[in-house]
C-alpha cells in the first residue's frame, strides 16, 4: 500500500512537472522569438575590438541575466539518463532558453542606453544549487558585453 | 549610421524537437525492465542457494527469544499454559523425518491478530490471533503455514535477497532523482515473489494438516475471521505482501479432503480467549 502511495505521488509530480514545464517553455519560446524580432537592430557580436563603423562610439557595459528553474519532469528524465548516458535533451532546451533570454535582456539594456551594437559578448552559466544533492535546482545565465553608443 | 542586424537563428539545432514524453516512457520501460530482471535473478539465486546454508548457522545467528512476562500472577499462569499447549501442537505438526530443521514457537501478548516466522525456526503467534480462532484445526493451519515458511527456508531467502537488493539500490539509485521510481519498481517485483512464498506455504501447510487430521476442515478459519473483520482488502494485490485473502480462502476450500470433524482447542488455549 505504501508503494502505491509513493508511486502515486511520484506520478502526480511527474505530470505536474510535465504539464506546467511544457507550458512555461512554450510560452517562453514564443516570447523569445517575438522579442528577438523586436531587438534585431541591436547587433550583438563576440568581436573583441570595435570594427571601423564603431571606432568613434562611446562604450558602456551592458548585461542581461536570467534565472530559470528546472521542473520535476526534466529532473527525473535527466536522472534516468544518467543511468544509460546520452544527450540530456531536457536540459538542452532549458539552457537554450536561458542564453537567448540573457541576450535579449542585454539587448534591452543596450536599447535603453541608446547603444546600437554590443561587442565582446561573453556568457557565464552557473547553477543555483538550492537542492544540490537532489540535482533539482535552477540555472543562472549572465550575458555581458560592451555597448557601442553613437556620439551625438 | 550602420544597418547591421542580428540574423534570425535557425531553430532546432541546439534543442531537440522530439516529444519528451516518448523519451521518458522509453527510459522508464528500459530501466524498470532491467530492475525486474535483476530482482528476479537475485530471488532465483536466493531460492536456489538457500538450502545450502546449514540451518544450524541460521540458528546460531539468532539467540532464541524468550519474552519475560511481568503481568499479574494469574494471567502469567494462563500465558505459560497456553505457551506449552502451543508447543505441543507444534510437536504434533512436526514431521518425524525432519531432523535438520527445528522449530520453536513463542506466544506474544498482543491484541493484533498476527503470526510470523523468522530466522532460526522461530515462530511467533499473538494472543489476538488465538482469539480469532475457533478450533485446533484453524490454529494448526496457521502454525503449519509458518512452519512451511521455515521448511522452505523463506526467512533466510527474504533476508539475503533483501540485503543484496538494498545494497545495490543504495549504490546506484540513492543519488538519482528517479530513485523513488526505481526503488518502488524493485519493491513491487519483490512483492510478487513474496506472494508466491505465501502460496507455497499455504499449499504445504494444507498438506500437513490433511496428513495429521485426515481432512482440512477449519483450515480457513483465521482467514475467514480476518475477512469478516476487515472485509476483503480492496487494494490491488500488486502492491501487497500477501495474496488476496478471499483468493487464499478459495484455494484452501478447493481441497478435496475438505470435510471432517473439527478438533476443539485445548482448555489452556481457549483460556486465552476468555482471560485477555
Amino acid at each position: 500500500m505504501e508503494s502505491f502511495i509513493q508511486l502515486g505521488i511520484f506520478i502526480t509530480l511527474i505530470f505536474l512537472g510535465y504539464f506546467f514545464g511544457r507550458r512555461a517553455e512554450k510560452k517562453h519560446y514564443q516570447s523569445i522569438s517575438q522579442r528577438e524580432d523586436q531587438f534585431r537592430h541591436i547587433f550583438v557580436s563576440t568581436e573583441r575590438l570595435p570594427s571601423g563603423e564603431y571606432i568613434r562610439h562611446d562604450t558602456q557595459l551592458v548585461m542581461g541575466s536570467v534565472v530559470i528553474s528546472v521542473d520535476y519532469f526534466k529532473v527525473i528524465i535527466a536522472g534516468l539518463k544518467t543511468l544509460v548516458g546520452g544527450h540530456l535533451t531536457s536540459y538542452e532546451s532549458l539552457l537554450d532558453r536561458a542564453r537567448r533570454e540573457a541576450i535579449l535582456r542585454m539587448q534591452q539594456e543596450a536599447s535603453e542606453i541608446g547603444a546600437q551594437a554590443i561587442i565582446n559578448t561573453k556568457f557565464e552559466t552557473s547553477r543555483i544549487s538550492g537542492n544540490a544533492n537532489k540535482s533539482l535546482g535552477s540555472i543562472e545565465v549572465l550575458a555581458y558585453g560592451t555597448g557601442m553608443i553613437a556620439k551625438s | 549610421m550602420t544597418t547591421k542586424q542580428n540574423p534570425k537563428f535557425p531553430e532546432g539545432i541546439n534543442t531537440s524537437q522530439e516529444q519528451p514524453l516518448k523519451e521518458f516512457f522509453l527510459l522508464v520501460t528500459g530501466v524498470v525492465l532491467a530492475i525486474v530482471v535483476f530482482v528476479a535473478c537475485v530471488t532465483y539465486f536466493a531460492q536456489a542457494l538457500s538450502p545450502y546454508i546449514p540451518f544450524a548457522w541460521e540458528k546460531s545467528w539468532v539467540s532464541s527469544v524468550v519474552i519475560q512476562a511481568d503481568e499479574a500472577e494469574e494471567e502469567n499462569q494462563i500465558m505459560q499454559e497456553a505457551q506449552i499447549a502451543l508447543q505441543d501442537l507444534l510437536h504434533k505438526l512436526t514431521p518425524q523425518n525432519q531432523i535438520d530443521i527445528s522449530y520453536n514457537v513463542q506466544l506474544l501478548d498482543d491484541d493484533t491478530p498476527n503470526a510470523f516466522a523468522t530466522l532460526g525456526g522461530q515462530i511467533f503467534v499473538t494472543t489476538g490471533l488465538i482469539k480469532n480462532i475457533k478450533s485446533e484445526n484453524g490454529l494448526a493451519m496457521v502454525l503449519a503455514h509458518e512452519m512451511a515458511h521455515i521448511q522452505h527456508r523463506h526467512p533466510i531467502q527474504s533476508l539475503s535477497r533483501g540485503l543484496i537488493i538494498q545494497l545495490v539500490s543504495a549504490m546506484i539509485f540513492s543519488d538519482s532523482s528517479a530513485g523513488t521510481l526505481l526503488n518502488q519498481a524493485g519493491l513491487i517485483t519483490l512483492l510478487r515473489f513474496n506472494r508466491d512464498m505465501e502460496r507455497e506455504a499455504d499449499t504445504t501447510a494444507l498438506r500437513t494438516i490433511g496428513e495429521i487430521y485426515g481432512h482440512t476442515q477449519g483450515a480457513d478459519e483465521f482467514f475467514t475471521a480476518m475477512l469478516d473483520e476487515h472485509g476483503n482488502d480492496l487494494s490491488v494485490e500488486f502492491f501487497n505482501t500477501h495474496p488476496n485473502t478471499q483468493s487464499r480462502i478459495d484455494a484452501l476450500r478447493s481441497n478435496p479432503m475438505l470435510h471432517g470433524k473439527l478438533t476443539p482447542l485445548t482448555s489452556s488455549l481457549s483460556n486465552i480467549k476468555n482471560k485477555f
